[in-house]
């Protein structure tokens, strides 16, 4: 992964700066540039108090282009997941209903847990949202299956569109093309790095580590002191657990897994290789915190999830997303936290998972071109940037995404989740089969090495046996 | 041959030979029986059928499915997925426990609420109350109640008999016990049959038990559960087929876990339906557990000959 480092304050200056000016030429979105009007903008300006240059937000006034109103309004059809994204999403709908008057937007919150049956029954059964949210895992899938519209007609018809479109990060666009062709805007990407609760931390006498040469003094050893010393207990019972080691891949093993140079399948996706050395090597260490009693049980973590466990203060470290780095600003209120990478095993790495997800539109869709001005406009500066200054998730494009790391947003370490951007790997996914039919029986080993101590070893050649059989279409 | 010739006979041939009053009976019958009839047809008969087809296909529901004969079934008796034998050795399990205990208890239940107490009403509706709970709000409450930590059954079980209780629903060994302790809950449905059953045994004949010398447990062996036995067989009968059934309680508070230890056999139907979009395999497991049902139904009724009887019925040898 190539982003771009993190950035200095006059770069994020020149970025506020563009953000007032790439209003006016967003606006231009849709093709009948007819009406100028009138709407609201926030934009970040440079004040100087008291010989302190500080960055305030300013509401303007703009007068923009927009596409005169059609004879007859269309509904388009936005589905998506992620309520803690809600007032981001509301604030791109709003601004969009100024750009395009005659599109009626009609925006359909889905849980995480139906998303997936619900889209795929909708898509069978002939009732697609026009436009929603894939990530990459479900992309490969349901690109090759031919149910999604083509984008690269429409890109190519415009050179501002096409411009558009190339400023996104360009993993992002090539995770999002088939067969040469976009088949879905890059929307936000994320990255994983671990939460610690700052109070927890000067309780058990520990500072952070140091930050020289991207906190490489934090590897498996020091993570494990700061772990047990952020462990309490009373009697039997712990009151206090130094890490959270759930079972999970994205925000768990996978990324100890990589950082030791393990891998999860083969390069041409033909055969699971995580019962290789370097994976079980990781595993151990990664499953060490729940056997050594550091990080809480699933009976612990059914009482309350592993956030709620963060929230209020009952764990020192905890794997988190950018996605939910916002919620947590909201809900963490008695203490202060910062963020730390992944620890660097002894290979010397320390690498997260990345993933991301883009704005897509069903090929059944008979509103195409109204559902191409929504997802265009989100693609835009001006719709990608709400994402970015609302504190929600890492928006897809270079010039929108440092908004996301704006200062003025805590904890102290945000732009680690940029700077992993260069140590991070795909999510690893395969159109056929799905990559939910073989990540099953990872979870399933992993819940018997968690829960009843079997080995690691073991569990993931069990696990090799299932899965290169559902690799290799020998599995129905 | 005649009842060949009467075979035969068309629908036009029937309608002639009846009477108007007949024909009139008839049409009212067809047409008020018609919605169930067009929803059995389109709504049952022929997903059934479709899905019969189905099974023995490759479908991923947005690629035209492919036809694959019986591999779909070989692949479940080789072993090749072995979650789906063992989904029915879990199932199988469930129901062995939790319907003869669903009957006991729901039978206890409504011998104590046909006693003649005053206020008796009010504790019929509590015990049928719970039936009418949803099973989604009742599967969340029953977390809460199984929690190892804050749960109130361990807190029972330490105040009153100073027993640590397990982790219920994250222990393997657990988790079925847990499910069949909750399924005790919605015991009220079976015990309202039950009570509607007690109350029309005639009273004289415990009367005339009573002047042969027959004491109270007595007359319940020979009197009641005879006389209550074709509701008995009622409430077996629907306690398998639910037992085999069960859903929602795996899905909202498992899902199928710890690992499969809790997969009944329609949770990882669905789970391949609809969470893994093979639908042709679903619809082969779907078929085996109709199979199963049919069978374990079979017998059922055909060993309630010996046991079920009817008031006035004439027992044959």
């Amino acid at each position: 992964m190539a982003f771009g480092k993190s950035f200095s304050r006059r770069q994020f200056l020149t970025t506020a700066a563009m953000a007032a000016g790439g209003t006016l030429l967003a606006a231009c979105q849709p093709k009948v540039v007819e009406v100028e009007k009138v709407v609201t903008q926030i934009v970040k300006e440079e004040v100087i108090v008291e010989g302190t240059p500080q960055i305030v937000e300013k509401i303007v006034e703009k007068v923009v282009e927009v596409a005169a109103p059609a004879e007859k309004a269309v509904d388009v059809r936005y589905m998506w997941w992620g309520s803690e994204q809600q007032r981001a999403i509301d604030m791109q709908l709003e601004l969009f209903k100024d750009l395009a008057p005659n599109i009626n937007m009609n925006s359909e919150l889905v849980p995480w847990a139906q998303y997936w049956d619900k889209l795929w029954t909708a898509l069978a059964g002939g009732d697609a949202p026009d436009t929603f949210w894939l990530n990459m895992s479900n992309f490969a899938s349901l690109v090759a299956k031919d149910t999604l519209m083509n984008l690269q007609p429409l890109l190519d018809a415009e050179e501002k569109l096409k411009n558009d479109w190339e400023l996104n990060f360009d993993s992002l666009k090539a995770a999002y093309k088939f067969e040469g062709d976009a088949y879905s805007w890059p929307r936000d990407y994320d990255t994983i790095t671990l939460a610690v609760n700052m109070s927890l931390l000067e309780e058990a006498g520990l500072s952070l580590p140091d930050s020289a040469n991207d906190f490489s003094a934090w590897d498996w050893v020091m993570c494990k002191e700061y772990a047990t010393a952020m462990t309490k207990k009373e009697g039997d019972r712990t009151t206090q657990y130094g890490m959270v080691a759930s079972n999970t891949s994205q925000t768990g093993w996978f990324n100890w897994v990589y950082s030791n140079g393990g891998t999860v399948l083969n390069e041409d996706k033909t055969e699971f290789t995580m019962n290789e050395a370097p994976a079980v090597e990781a595993l151990r260490e990664y499953t060490s915190y729940r056997r050594e009693g550091m990080a809480p049980g699933s009976e612990a973590l059914q009482t309350m999830g592993e956030s709620d466990q963060f929230v209020t203060g009952r764990v020192g470290l905890m794997h988190i997303g950018s996605w939910n780095v916002g919620t947590l600003n909201e809900q963490v209120v008695d203490f202060e936290w910062d963020a730390l990478p992944i620890p660097y095993a002894p290979t010397g790495n320390s690498i997260c998972m990345i993933h991301g997800l883009g704005n897509t539109i069903a090929k059944s869709t008979k509103v195409a071109e109204a559902a191409f001005t929504w997802v265009s406009y989100l693609g835009s500066f001006a719709g990608s940037g709400v994402l970015g200054n609302s504190d929600t998730v890492i928006p897809s494009r270079a010039d929108t995404a440092p908004l996301w790391f704006s200062p003025q947003f805590k904890p102290d370490n945000r732009d680690l989740f940029l700077t992993w951007t260069d140590k991070s790997m795909f999510y690893p996914n395969t159109a056929e089969p799905t990559s939910a039919q073989w990540n099953k029986f990872i979870t399933d080993e992993m819940t018997l090495v968690l829960e009843e101590g079997k080995d690691v070893q073991q569990a993931m050649d069990d696990a090799k046996k299932s899965i290169d059989d559902v690799l290799a279409g020998r599995a129905v | 041959m005649a009842s060949a010739g009467l075979t035969r006979r068309t629908f036009r041939d029937r309608w002639q030979a009846m009477s108007s009053g007949e024909r009139r009976e008839n049409f009212w019958g067809w047409l008020l029986a018609s919605p169930w009839i067009i929803g059995f047809v389109g709504f049952t008969m022929v997903p059934m059928v479709a899905s019969l087809y189905l099974s023995m296909t490759n479908w991923d529901i947005l690629t035209s499915p492919t036809f694959t004969g019986l591999k779909n079934y070989a692949f479940i008796f080789t072993r090749g997925d072995p979650v789906v034998l063992h989904s029915f050795v879990i199932t199988t399990y469930y129901s062995v426990v939790s319907v003869p205990l669903r009957l006991v208890l729901g039978l206890a239940i409504a011998l104590l609420m046909n006693q003649s107490v005053r206020g008796i009403f009010v504790f019929r509706s509590i015990y049928y109350l719970p039936a009418v709970l949803s099973g989604v709000a009742v599967a969340m409450m029953w977390r809460w109640i199984f929690n190892s930590e804050f749960g109130l059954l361990n807190y029972v079980l330490w105040a009153l008999f100073k027993i640590q209780g397990p982790a219920w629903l994250v222990q393997r060994q657990w988790v079925i016990p847990s499910l069949i302790i909750m399924s005790l809950w919605d015991v009220g449905s079976a015990m309202l049959i039950y009570l509607a059953g007690l109350q029309g045994i005639p009273t004289d004949l415990y009367e005339a038990a009573t002047v042969d010398g027959a004491g109270s447990w007595k007359k319940f062996w020979k009197v009641t559960l005879p006389m209550i036995s074709p509701v008995l067989f009622f409430n077996l009968v629907n306690g398998v087929i639910g037992a085999l059934q069960t859903f929602t309680q795996a899905f909202i508070l498992t899902e199928g876990g710890p690992n499969n230890a809790s997969m009944f056999t329609l949770l990882y139907m669905y789970l391949n339906a609809f969470r893994w979009f093979r639908m042709g395999f679903a619809s082969a497991i779907a078929w085996l557990l109709f199979i199963y049902i049919m069978i374990l139904t079979a017998i059922v009724f055909r060993s309630s000959v010996g046991w079920v009887h009817y008031e006035g019925e004439l027992r044959k040898g």
